[in-house]
């Protein structure tokens, strides 16, 4: 039995080669690396969880390319793991760190499309983080529920919710 | 929702932000697989034991010295004892079934007793053995 459901991924699969590293992070690192800084009170924090993320999950694999959600359980039990840790003078820091925007930015798009932005970086982060694994992460529902802990109508529900707060924000542009 | 809701399509076509280039760096290669990590030390304290005995035998055999063994260890026992268990994450197989990957903790024991009854010598190792263990949601 395949415990690891390998990504449906255009690569020769020899375990551990640099190339299969190099395309795997070509083509997830930036959704993960949205999905660290989620979890995470600072960039340094998402930073240094993700690498740990990364390699741990591609160690599990026996050096080839993880399950999605196998690298987002991770990440966020990391995260968890690095938050109790943290002493409260992370946590400030943290808190008055600069917020980078979590997406490309492009200032000659329209209004619409930067109001959208802004609204999905103000969004509560237990909406946000099962938009961010179902949009940009390609999880169901199932696959959310067990990351996050919760039923899968929760989840399911949230992410409703999280468009509707979206809709609602953009005074009903979409 | 539906595939053609509009505010989910112009959400799925943000891009999420690039990697800062410290972090590229940083996983510029893939990581050593456990097995290459634990091979180095391996070896090395396999060399050290070797060389350590033969330094031992040198000395003996050339100042004519003979060791004073007062008591040969006989007998070993072995235990084990489970510390902790916590969940690294959940898996699917492909087949839908979901799967919880648990991480169990031992602590096994090693002691030597030699023939007087006194403890020779006592080893401690911590090992670590993940389970998958199938979740069912009735």
């Amino acid at each position: 039995m395949a415990l690891f459901r390998q990504n449906d991924h255009p690569l020769v699969a020899t375990p551990n080669s640099s190339e299969s590293w190099r395309a795997w992070l070509a083509s997830r690192s930036e959704t993960f690396f949205l999905y660290a800084r989620q979890q995470t009170r600072c960039q340094s924090d998402a930073e240094d969880v993700l690498q740990e993320a990364l390699f741990e999950s591609w160690r599990r694999a026996g050096g080839l390319p993880p399950d999605n959600a196998l690298v987002f359980a991770t990440i966020r039990r990391r995260a968890m793991d690095l938050a109790r840790g943290n002493d409260r003078r992370t946590r400030r820091e943290g808190d008055a760190g600069a917020v980078e925007p979590l997406f490309v930015v492009d200032y000659t798009a329209s209004d619409t499309r930067l109001q959208l932005v802004e609204c999905v970086q103000k969004l509560p982060e237990h909406l946000r983080e099962v938009l961010v694994l179902k949009l940009w992460g390609d999880l169901t529902f199932p696959e959310i529920a067990q990351i996050t802990g919760v039923p899968v109508n929760t989840a399911s529900s949230r992410y409703r919710y999280a468009l509707e707060q979206l809709r609602g924000a953009l005074s009903n542009s979409f | 929702m539906s595939p053609y809701d509009p505010l989910e399509n112009e959400l799925r076509s943000l891009r999420p932000g690039p990697l800062p280039d410290g972090l590229r760096q940083r996983l510029a290669s893939p990581p050593e697989m456990a097995s290459e990590i634990e091979s180095a030390p391996h070896w090395q304290w396999w060399t050290a034991l070797a060389s350590a005995a033969a330094a031992v035998v040198f000395t003996l055999f050339f100042q004519g010295g003979s060791p004073s063994i007062s008591a040969r260890p006989l007998a070993s026992s072995r235990s084990e004892r489970f510390i902790d268990a916590r969940s690294l994450g959940f898996v699917d197989d492909g087949s839908r079934r979901a799967w919880e990957l648990v991480e169990l903790e031992f602590l096994d024991e090693e002691t030597l007793v030699s023939t007087n009854g006194t403890l020779a010598m006592q080893t401690q190792t911590v090992r670590r053995q993940i389970v998958p263990v199938e979740l069912h949601f009735d």
